[in-house]
């Protein structure tokens, strides 16, 4: 093993803030499977009665449990990791350690996966503490091997992207505060910058006149590509464990996903409606919160049915665009912090000492 | 085992060594010394492979350390002007982190931290906490971390900074016996005394350039280009050799005190026993005749210029 990697765990398990952290950690996570499971309680009393199959609640109460699991831990990592994987080379130079590093046998990629592999390590040992609660949902049905695989895979990516370029920051940086601060900046460009270009881009790029008003058959203009999405780790989420273009009951209402879905699904050329009761993805129910009229089932639209609900799928997958992006943004992170790790350098700076004010106390 | 050849290094305008030349024997203990700011950590920091040169060429256990840094990493032990810990970690965990990261193998591990301790007089310390110990104790530990690859040369970079005088002793014993053991030591510091008792070979730095090196003994009598030599005469003949030494061509200052002459005098030892020589011819008479060497400090206030410029 890394003895980077192995020194930062050893440290970091040391003190009684770990196993604070990761109770809370559980304690929360637990607490949100518990919100998420009296909500779907409460919700399916209003369809006692009503022709819908105990199992398809179960199914759907499952499902927005898994979802909000989702959600919240990819929130998780984006808050976590930096924290963690900020200081780590500063960290280094501030405890006068750095040089002690570089004159060692490992190599500057060796000594740069260490802080990596120490930052993403201590929240994979959260994710792990969450582990039992995903047996939850995916015993009520509401989850697949593959949706927790796909949706795990784009969470660890995710991190691991987070904490190579906050380690590249905090290779650069003059202090932990402004690597902690700056990796935050970097993780608020990548969630919010592209939120804000999504919108930015579906008004001025993806104009009004090629937005495609479903009406049932295979829509026609196929939709834009909207290149924001493929930065975006809460669509690639989404993407990875939602197929937007098939049709899923969901009696208990929408899930946190909706939101997203109707970006991942304005990109394949279907667009809610104005008219005609609009284009509804889940079923449609008629209750106290779901409009009135006492129907239950698919809406896809005039001409749609229960049966015929899958949507000729136009653009691919997000998920997989997003992952290869972030690998990319990894490696070159990773590329650009071995730079400013590795020995011999050009620089004192590099070596980490801090720049001197007077020329005088150089050497 | 290590040579400097017309090195240079800029960091912007400022020059930290400028044609720099150092010829460090093997299994010498080599002392750097220089003002601050003179490019005695930048020398350093090219010989341990952690710093690019600008110009010249450089050796280091055959090795050039920018084509092979990695190499002469392991062919060196490196040691800071300063102390960096890790927290929560005790000295023998310390040792162990390094042997890690010096690919020193799982299973010898602990004995090669075991010795170490043993080494520089730690074992009792081996659990306690690394930020607990004393200066003296922490700069050991540094010293056992630099060798925990068993390097061939040792790079300490003013080891002696901050030391009591018994942890200074501590040092220098420990210096003298890794080089009994057969390893090259580089050292420099402001202690010139130190320098003095624990080195074989001195080089002066200044502004970047070596302005001398050479062993200890060829600095004292050659370095600054003169020789002090203290005459003792017959106490009725004192002022008849003051003027008989101020008449000679190769006799500089002369100062006199009651029946003690000390007088500068440039040249070896040849021009100094004819001297002697005619001295006696000239019916000096002479009770006692001692070439005085220079110490480390004389020299070192001769060559060098202060860091704000001004001649000692």
């Amino acid at each position: 093993m890394n003895p980077v990697t192995l020194r930062e765990m050893r440290e970091r398990f040391r003190t009684l803030r770990t196993p604070v952290v990761m109770s809370l950690f559980v304690a929360i996570f637990g607490g949100i499977v518990w919100l998420s499971y009296s909500g779907s309680r409460q919700a399916s009393y209003f369809l006692f009665g009503r022709a819908v199959a105990p199992s398809v609640i179960t199914e759907s109460a499952g499902r927005l449990i898994f979802r909000v699991l989702l959600l919240a831990l990819l929130t998780a990592v984006v808050f976590v990791v930096p924290a963690q994987a900020a200081p780590s080379i500063i960290g280094e130079k501030e405890r006068r350690t750095f040089k002690l590093l570089q004159v060692s046998q490992m190599s500057a990629l060796q000594i740069v996966l260490g802080k990596v592999t120490a930052a993403i390590a201590y929240l994979g040992l959260l994710v792990i503490t969450t582990l039992p609660l995903f047996a939850i949902p995916f015993a009520m049905g509401g989850a697949t091997v593959g949706d927790v695989v796909r949706g795990m895979t784009v969470i660890a990516v995710t991190g691991f992207t987070v904490a190579t370029v906050s380690v590249w920051r905090s290779s650069r940086a003059r202090s932990t505060q402004s690597a902690v601060v700056g990796s935050y900046l970097l993780v608020a460009v990548l969630i919010v910058g592209s939120a804000i270009a999504l919108a930015v881009e579906g008004t001025v790029v993806d104009g009004p006149e090629s937005v495609t008003v479903y009406t049932g058959v295979v829509p026609q203009d196929g939709g834009r590509e909207l290149i924001s999405v493929w930065f975006n780790p809460y669509l690639a989420l989404v993407d990875s464990t939602s197929n937007v273009l098939v049709f899923q009951q969901d009696p208990l209402g929408g899930t946190p996903y909706s939101l997203f879905e109707r970006v991942l699904l304005k990109r394949q050329g279907v667009a809610f409606s104005s008219f005609g009761g609009g284009f509804e993805r889940d079923v449609f129910v008629d209750g106290p919160g779901f409009g009135g009229g006492g129907f239950v089932g698919g809406d896809f639209g005039p001409g749609f049915n229960n049966a015929d609900t899958t949507i000729v799928r136009r653009r691919g997958d997000v998920w997989v665009g997003y992952l290869v992006l972030m690998l990319g943004i990894s490696g070159l992170a990773l590329w650009a912090t071995v730079r400013m790790v590795r020995v011999p350098a050009r620089s004192e700076r590099t070596l980490g000492k801090r720049r001197r004010r007077s020329t005088n106390a150089s050497s | 085992m290590i040579e400097f050849e017309s090195v240079g290094k800029s960091y912007g305008s400022l020059k930290a060594l400028d044609g720099a030349e150092l010829r460090i024997p093997e299994g010498s203990v080599y002392g750097i010394i220089g003002p601050n700011g003179a490019g005695k950590t930048t020398a350093m920091s090219i010989m341990a492979g952690l710093l690019k040169r600008d110009t010249g060429k450089v050796r280091v256990a055959g090795e050039d350390p920018q084509r092979d840094s990695k190499a002469v990493r392991a062919a060196v032990g490196y040691m800071p002007d300063f102390f960096g810990v890790y927290d929560g970690l005790t000295a023998a965990e310390y040792l162990l982190f390094f042997a890690a990261t010096q690919s020193v193998r799982a299973q010898a591990r602990k004995a090669v931290v075991a010795d170490l301790l043993a080494l520089v007089d730690l074992e009792d310390k081996a659990d306690d906490d690394v930020n607990g110990l004393s200066r003296g104790m922490k700069q050991r530990l540094s010293l056992a971390r630099a060798l925990v690859h068993d390097p061939s040369v040792l790079i300490l970079d003013e080891p002696a900074s901050g030391l009591d005088p018994r942890a200074r002793v501590h040092l220098r014993e420990l210096v003298a016996e890794l080089n009994r053991m057969g390893r090259t030591i580089v050292i420099s510091s402001h202690i010139l005394s130190e320098l003095e008792g624990m080195c074989s070979h001195l080089a002066v730095i200044d502004h970047g350039k070596v302005v001398v090196e050479g062993t200890v003994d060829e600095l004292r009598n050659d370095a600054v280009g003169h020789r002090t030599v203290r005459v003792r005469v017959h106490e009725t003949a004192v002022e008849a050799a003051e003027r008989w030494l101020r008449d000679q061509p190769e006799v500089g200052s002369v100062a006199v005190e009651r029946d003690v002459c000390d007088f500068k005098f440039a040249g070896d030892d040849a021009v100094g026993a004819e001297l002697l020589r005619r001295a006696i011819g000239a019916d000096i008479p002479v009770l006692e005749w001692t070439f005085q060497g220079q110490s480390l400090e004389n020299i070192f206030m001769s060559l060098t210029v202060g860091a704000e410029g001004e001649q000692p």
